[in-house]
């Protein structure tokens, strides 16, 4: 069975490889190797399995494809540029307030709903654009984006990979809240201070960016911008302090009733559609990823690669995989997505387990590194998006060498929790 | 990489000719499984089939209105009911139920057994996870096919899902998909989401019909430290600690562990908490379900032989021992059974006014010896009145 | 309750109906040939799932 599985994954890594000789896209050389690696494990075609996987990250790409479309409506209604005027506005003399603020409008999103790529597509746009005004390059911007997407992610109270990772291994999602948050605070603060702080302008010229920022359309107050946003965020606050006496509305549905809000209360009449199509144009890349990846996914674990995987990973001796697990796990996300949880962190919890590691303290050091993974390939998806939304156009590893200081900070932090998880013990709370 | 308009159309065409190839047939072997319906054979002892939406109106017209068949002695006892397929990719603990409703004669007191407890999770297979959607057994009379299923209902049934699941009614957080795990939903609530609504209508059931005993049959990964164990809740531990001595001295090593106090939503917490019965939970061995699995197939769902489970074995990392030999499902449904029989032996001893005594029930010497499909009846050889679906 | 999540239920099919014309109506709109083959295969769970196959 090993030389089976090392077979596939062989067989899978040229395919994916041909399709990148071939000019095929990331996206459609991971469906050449899903398909390359099916043959090799000598089940035929094999239709349903194909069929099925393509259902592995539904969920998330209607929570993309949703999240964006409220955006992009938002943006073209005009709501943007109002809020970032008014940011600008109030807070343009304080580099060090404008900083702060950003980091926190950056955490808020992903730390309710675990999704670094709801932060980015949400809030991602005003940050980025007050950013510029800060004299920031874009692929700084893209950086800070992205790592504050990250750590939003990482942030309490939802944090996907734990509570996967714990649903696994029959382990209540309890106790995570501070040890969370301290680690993706201190991240998130770094990385947005480490990559913010300098610029070619100390402080906003207030004048200079009022006449440059896009003009709202007349008519555009506040109610316009803050209903849409009251409306979604009170739908995942109400569901959180009254689940019993309200309806679950999922995230998809929320983003939906706020985007219909922006069209509803456009001070212009905005073309829903025409934006609607632009969106899953844009989207093509991103949600392309996701779906052949979760193809990817059910042929590796049909054939034994992906437990070949797995088990590569468990097998170490704990010092090595200490030495380790700062790579593997985001490398994994970059293949595997949130099903890297399950997959490496249910084993790694009941390893935690067997040796006396403190599994909460760990699995949230585990936690806060996988999110750093989301701007890896295959997928990248977090970091594509970061990219997009910066207006980056240089070449992606310029933005990925970017972030090499403050996801080492955060990679730091992460293994730290891993190997002295136990001696953490004390910030097990709420 | 724009084409000249006539390969465009070319193009075009092939490609809906390729989608048409590979949704139409992928497209139909789902639809042919969520829509697959298992024959169950009433054995001798089944005096009644009921629907769960019997005990409770708010379950009726939804997938998990499952059977619940009724197997009366007609003598005043005690009741137990057990449930497989909470969590259906466990299928010893679907087809234990199955030999219990095929071959159980009760004698003493009533037993109620429900086969799919989550029919929902028994229509989905889970996408990523490349999952069989079958499994047979061989019997004397040919194959008897069984739906293989998920541990979280089916989004068909149960959608959209929260953000974070809250539970009912400890208030704490889950993962957002175990408002789907009926093992994450006790003790339920009627105008919930529909595995919440399930598992409050067993809560129902338990109570209208005064069960003393409840048993949930479920399989573990070897990476996960409950297994080849009896779960108790705190009521029901002189029992469960009586059978595990008993077994573990006369038929094969089964441990004993208390239902944990702050863990919520699983069946022997809260049925034990919400109930006046006695709740407990067997688990045992099924390689599938280990993530370090190697190839996932139909071979390893049954026979549960597995390579790399080994080697994780070797590299200490396993709760329980595996061999080249496996743990074939003949081994896992018969120390289910053996458990359950022993389980209610316990309880006769400690609660002699409400008995329940039965037989019939294969023991794990016999299933071992004889294979399960010899506990699988006919459905040719019985009437079409004394043949269900489920 | 229930009335109200059934009906929240109805409009996460309205919701994968009208994404999944959209991305048949790109498919037909695209001029390249690997955006139409990626349009294919993400159309295939929101075709499915409005169906309520999967």
């Amino acid at each position: 069975m090993f030389y089976h599985a090392g077979l596939v994954l062989a067989v899978m890594a040229v395919g994916f490889a041909a399709g990148i000789l071939l000019r095929m896209g990331t996206e459609l050389s991971i469906l050449i190797a899903a398909l390359a690696g099916a043959l090799a494990h000598g089940a035929g075609v094999p239709v349903r399995h194909i069929v099925e996987g393509t259902f592995t990250y539904f969920d998330v790409v209607l929570i993309f494809i949703t999240a964006t479309y409220f955006m992009n409506l938002l943006k073209e209604s005009g709501g943007v540029s109002y809020i970032v005027r008014g940011i600008i506005r109030r807070f343009h003399r304080s580099r060090f307030m404008l900083l702060l603020l950003l980091t926190i409008v950056m955490l808020v999103p992903g730390a309710l709903t675990g999704s670094g790529t709801v932060t980015v597509l949400v809030v991602g746009s005003f940050v980025a654009t007050v950013l510029q005004y800060l004299g920031i390059s874009a692929d700084r911007i893209a950086a800070i984006v992205f790592l504050g997407a990250a750590m939003s992610a990482a942030a309490p109270p939802i944090n996907l990979w734990a509570m996967m990772a714990a649903a696994g291994s029959n382990m209540p999602y309890v106790g995570f809240t501070l040890p969370l948050a301290v680690i993706s605070i201190l991240g998130a603060l770094f990385s947005v201070f480490y990559l913010g702080w300098g610029g070619t302008q100390r402080n906003i010229d207030l004048d200079k960016a009022m006449k440059e920022l896009p003009e709202p359309p007349k008519g555009t107050s506040w109610l316009h911008v803050a209903v849409p946003f009251a409306i979604f965020f009170g739908i995942v606050l109400g569901g959180r302090l009254w689940p019993y006496d309200m309806p679950v509305v999922g995230l998809p549905l929320a983003f939906t009733l706020s985007a219909l809000t922006v069209i509803v209360m456009s001070p212009t009449r905005l073309p829903a559609m025409k934006i609607l199509s632009r969106t899953v144009d844009d989207l093509l890349p991103l949600v392309g990823t996701v779906t052949v990846v979760g193809v990817l996914v059910q042929i590796m674990a049909l054939s034994g690669a992906r437990g070949l995987i797995s088990l590569s990973v468990v097998i170490l001796p704990l010092t090595v995989l200490f030495a380790v697990l700062w790579a593997v796990l985001p490398i994994s996300e970059g293949i595997f997505q949130y099903a890297s949880a399950p997959l490496l962190g249910v084993p790694l919890v009941f390893l935690f387990n067997m040796k006396g590691i403190n599994p909460i303290i760990a699995l949230s050091g585990m936690a806060t590194i996988w999110p750093l993974g989301d701007c890896l390939p295959p997928t990248a998806p977090v970091g594509r998006a970061a990219v997009m939304t910066a207006g980056f156009k240089g070449d992606y590893k310029q933005f990925l060498v970017r972030l090499i200081v403050p996801a080492l900070f955060i990679l730091a932090l992460g293994t730290l929790y891993i190997i002295f998880a136990s001696e953490l013990g004390f910030l097990v709370w709420g | 990489m724009a084409q000249p308009k006539r390969s465009q159309l070319t193009i075009r065409l092939v490609v809906v000719a390729l989608w048409l190839a590979l949704v139409i047939p992928g497209g139909i072997q789902l639809a042919a499984h969520r829509n697959y319906k298992e024959t169950i054979v009433l054995g001798p002892g089944v005096t009644e089939v009921r629907k769960l939406s019997d005990w409770a109106p708010y379950i009726e017209g939804t997938t998990n209105d499952c059977n619940i068949y009724v197997l009366d002695s007609g003598v005043p006892g005690g009741t137990m009911l057990v449930i497989g397929g909470t969590h259906p990719e466990e299928p010893a603990g679907v087809l234990s139920a199955v030999t219990i409703v095929e071959n159980v004669v009760p004698k003493v007191g009533k037993i109620l057994v429900a086969v799919r407890a989550n029919k929902s999770a028994s229509t989905v297979t889970r996408p990523g996870d490349a999952y069989p959607q079958f499994y047979t057994i061989p019997t004397d009379f040919g194959d008897r096919k069984f739906r293989m299923g998920d541990r979280w209902s089916n989004p068909l049934d149960s959608w959209p899902d929260p953000e974070v699941y809250v539970h009912y009614p400890s208030g704490q957080m889950l993962a957002y998909m175990d408002v789907r795990n009926l093992n994450r939903t006790w003790p339920g609530r009627p105008d919930g989401m529909l595995t919440e609504r399930t598992t409050r209508a067993f809560i129902d059931l338990i109570n209208a019909e005064n069960v003393d005993i409840f048993i949930d049959n479920h399989e573990a990964e070897l990476e996960y430290s409950v297994i080849s164990t009896i779960v108790a809740h705190q009521d029901a531990a002189d029992i469960a600690a009586m059978a595990s001595m008993m077994l573990s001295a006369m038929e094969f090593p089964m441990g004993m562990e208390y239902s944990p106090l702050l863990l919520h939503g699983l069946s022997h917490r809260e049925v034990g908490d919400h109930t006046d019965a006695l709740a407990l939970e067997i688990e045992v061995p099924e390689p599938f379900l280990d993530r370090v699995r190697g190839i996932t197939d139909e071979a390893l769902l049954l026979e549960g032989k597995d390579e790399f489970v080994m080697r994780a074995g070797k590299a200490g990392l396993l709760y329980e021992k595996i061999d080249e030999n496996g743990w074939h499902i003949d081994e896992r449904v018969g120390r289910t059974n053996s458990t359950i029989k022993m389980i209610v032996e316990m309880y006769n001893e400690f609660y002699p006014d409400r008995q329940i005594q039965f037989e019939g029930l294969p023991t794990r010497d016999e299933v071992v010896a004889y294979g399960v499909g010899r506990y699988l009846l006919n459905p040719a050889q019985v009437g079409a009145n004394r043949v269900v679906q489920d | 309750m229930q009335t109200v999540q059934t009906v929240i239920g109805f409009l996460y099919y309205v919701i994968a109906a009208v994404i999944g014309l959209v991305i048949i109506a790109n498919f037909m709109r695209t001029r390249d040939a690997k955006k139409m083959l990626l349009y294919a295969v993400v159309l295939i769970p929101f075709v499915l799932r409005v169906l309520r196959i999967k």
